[in-house]
């Protein structure tokens, strides 16, 4: 059912099924699947600083200025701001930490690259 | 090698991307995360903030750039997340003095709209209140008068037990003499007027929350909040009524003898922001004045049921062993009040006194006398 195994309790109660446009940073103005995966599934081995189900979720805001603050950031610097529609069969999100920002849970069977928006 | 923990994070993108963090003897560091990732996942270059620079970043003061391109003291740290608590990093002094120019984040990032109290409610997992008073004194430095603060601290606990007493009383499980679950210890001040850091003085529950703490800083902001209008605030009043309407009161003229407006924001672990509330000099004012004109409001009246152990009629004193609480009221008759002892039974008989309480505060030391008037009684059994 998800793009990542998840662990039990996962994702949480409180998140909900989406319907809107995020946006997420990726690696170029020609977003790959890679750009929509989790930090756990890019590195499994890796030590995060956060619970097993969060290192399996990927960050989106639900409004572009979200991002402009990474992009000031060396680490982001370079990348693109790409805008994807989610709607119920693209999993479930979770409003968190900053006030736009979320946590997506990927479902197995979402096309993730039909469904970017050309235009942020 | 140092131990960092980190702490409020200020950018969050899939992981942490800058936050800050305190060392093992409460240095205050910011951490950003690195271009690359190292052997054990994102590496974070830190660097020392004072006090006064951590409150211009989380305030949008300053720019993430200029802490790393003007550092106060030139000493970063390059630290990387590792143990199974989530938050503990291992720094080691990075071999540069002068942060590499091609990693200074850009002009321009700043942060801003972050809830401190809230943040500090999480962080002790208790709930907090921070009091703002705008005393003249406070306008360039943070400081205050002593006998002001004194005054203040004592207001503020009576406000706090005054609401926590109706509170308990209303759920029918009066609290005792010796109860003092109401009780807020002082764990810190700040700059910005004169900010007081209240918290309960007792372990907190299972949700971090310490309910009768809880329950009077909801209702002293509710009254802030509504005595921007005088009408909503003088009902209030009048809901509540007795000491808890006389310890608003009270500190209502405080604030306006001390020249001070007033800011109270409080949070337990589980809310998501503060309850804030505030009000200015001309408000306090125009409601010291209104309040002098409706002495009634103060009036409390106390009911005990319980057995007579005293009853002097002819020196106007009583003593009454309550039977709900069992602890020993004393007082006298009511000087407007036309009821006798003359035949009351002592120990056999339960009698209901209804009671005018008056609360007399001994200026010197603080203290609160509390004496009791008898207005009726009736015999019940």
């Amino acid at each position: 059912m998800w793009f990542e195994q998840l662990p039990t309790m996962c994702p949480p109660a409180t998140a909900v099924p989406p319907a809107a446009v995020f946006y997420r940073l990726t690696e170029s103005e020609h977003p790959t699947c890679e750009d929509f995966w989790s930090h756990r599934k890019l590195n499994p081995d890796t030590k995060y600083n956060t619970d097993e189900c969060h290192a399996r979720a990927v960050s989106v805001f639900n409004i572009s200025n979200g991002l402009t603050k990474l992009l000031k950031m060396e680490r982001h610097r370079h990348k693109a701001i790409t805008a994807i529609k989610l709607d119920k069969s693209a999993g479930l999100v979770e409003r968190n930490g900053a006030p736009n920002h979320y946590s997506w849970w990927r479902s197995e069977n979402f096309p993730v690259l039909q469904s970017i928006e050309l235009t942020p | 090698m140092r131990k960092l923990k980190q702490g409020l994070v200020l950018l969050f993108y899939d992981t942490p991307q800058v936050f800050l963090a305190k060392d093992e003897v409460g240095m205050q560091y910011v951490c950003m995360i690195g271009a690359e990732d190292g052997e054990y996942g994102p590496k974070y270059a830190c660097t020392l903030l004072s006090p006064q620079r951590t409150k211009d970043l989380i305030e949008g003061k300053i720019d993430l750039r200029s802490i790393y391109e003007f550092p106060e003291i030139p000493e970063f740290m390059s630290a990387h997340f590792i143990g199974s608590d989530d938050i503990t990093l291992e720094a080691a002094l990075a071999d540069y003095t002068t942060f590499p120019k091609k990693s200074l984040p850009e002009t321009d990032l700043f942060f801003e709209g972050f809830d401190e109290v809230a943040e500090t409610a999480v962080e002790m997992s208790t709930t907090v209140s921070f009091v703002s008073l705008e005393v003249p004194e406070a306008k360039a430095h943070a400081r205050i008068h002593t006998d002001t603060l004194g005054e203040f601290l004592f207001i503020f606990q009576s406000m706090v037990r005054n609401f926590s007493r109706a509170a308990a009383r209303l759920a029918k499980k009066p609290l005792k003499k010796s109860d003092d679950s109401y009780a807020a210890d002082v764990f810190g001040f700040a700059k910005g007027s004169f900010t007081i850091k209240f918290c309960s003085s007792h372990p907190s529950d299972m949700h971090g929350e310490h309910p009768a703490f809880t329950s009077a800083m909801e209702k002293i902001n509710k009254f802030l909040n509504l005595s921007h209008d005088s009408k909503a605030a003088l009902e209030y009043l009048q809901s509540v009524r007795g000491h808890t309407a006389s310890s608003l009161i009270k500190l209502l003229i405080f604030l306006s003898e001390h020249e001070a407006a007033i800011r109270v924001e409080w949070a337990n672990p589980s809310m998501t922001s503060s309850s804030r509330s505030k009000l200015d000099l001309l408000e306090i004012r125009r409601l010291v004045e209104l309040c002098r004109q409706r002495s009634d409001l103060v009036v409390q009246e106390v009911v005990i049921r319980g057995r007579l152990d005293l009853a002097a009629q002819t020196a106007g004193n009583w003593k009454l062993i309550s039977e709900e609480d069992k602890e020993v009221y004393s007082g006298e008759i009511a000087p407007d009040s036309t009821v006798s002892l003359n035949g009351a039974v002592i120990g056999d008989a339960v009698y209901e006194f209804i009671c005018e309480e008056i609360v007399e505060v001994v200026k010197a030391t603080g203290r609160e006398n509390r004496r009791l008037f008898l207005k009726t009684m009736k015999k019940l059994s």
